[in-house]
């Protein structure tokens, strides 16, 4: 699954541990969503786009793999 | 969402650390300073005791954002630890139930009883290093990058 959460993050300019504060997670568990090492919940997911008051789907998108 | 978790707060896990310690001491009083056989076998089992108590409290205690990922992590290591664990009962099972005694004369009579005391002894090292070990290795890990 591709993301966009560092663009949304960059446009919002917030740090990792800021966005990880007001989630409620690690800045270890956003590090690794950003990269792409770890999918996150459907929770977690809505939460971040709730955060950055966006659509889900426009900032996780489905990859070809998926 | 229910986020309601059977892990302790995050001191316990450093309460754990102080246990471990507390064993490495009393280890090392008990090979330095005891040389009673009856006073040594106090020290022992006493040893054991806090040993199981540290790592107990070391091993299920929540980390210090204890999230989803962590959780994961937690699965995933407990997922493998369990996997090792079958082929060692079955491995150990396998040598005390077939009594390679028999097969083999020349094989110590008292094999079985030294290979279930270290069993339980090591038990518990085995579920820490098992478990614990993967986890914060993947917590490393994911946190290096």
């Amino acid at each position: 699954m591709k993301n966009t959460v560092r663009v949304e993050r960059a446009i919002k300019d917030i740090t990792q541990q800021q966005l990880a504060d007001a989630i409620g997670v690690s800045r270890n568990t956003i590090n690794s969503i950003e990269s792409g090492k770890y999918v996150p919940s459907t929770v977690l997911a809505l939460k971040i786009a709730r955060y950055f008051e966006k659509p889900t789907d426009s900032i996780f998108e489905l990859d070809e793999n998926d | 969402m229910n986020n309601k978790s059977i892990l302790m707060p995050h001191t316990c896990q450093k309460i754990g650390w102080c246990f471990l310690i507390l064993f490495v001491i009393v280890m090392l009083a008990k090979a330095l300073f005891v040389h009673n056989i009856d006073v040594a076998w106090y020290f022992a089992k006493a040893s054991h005791f806090i040993f199981i108590v540290s790592i107990f409290l070391i091993c299920l205690s929540k980390e210090k954002v204890e999230d989803e990922m962590i959780s994961g992590f937690r699965l995933k290591s407990i997922g493998r630890a369990a996997y090792v664990f079958f082929v060692l009962f079955l491995i150990l099972s396998l040598f005390l139930e077939l009594r390679f005694a028999t097969l083999f004369p020349s094989f110590p009579e008292d094999l079985e009883l030294y290979l279930s005391e270290a069993f339980l002894i090591f038990l518990p090292l085995l579920l820490f290093v098992l478990y614990y070990g993967p986890f914060k290795w993947m917590l490393w890990k994911s946190q290096k990058q």
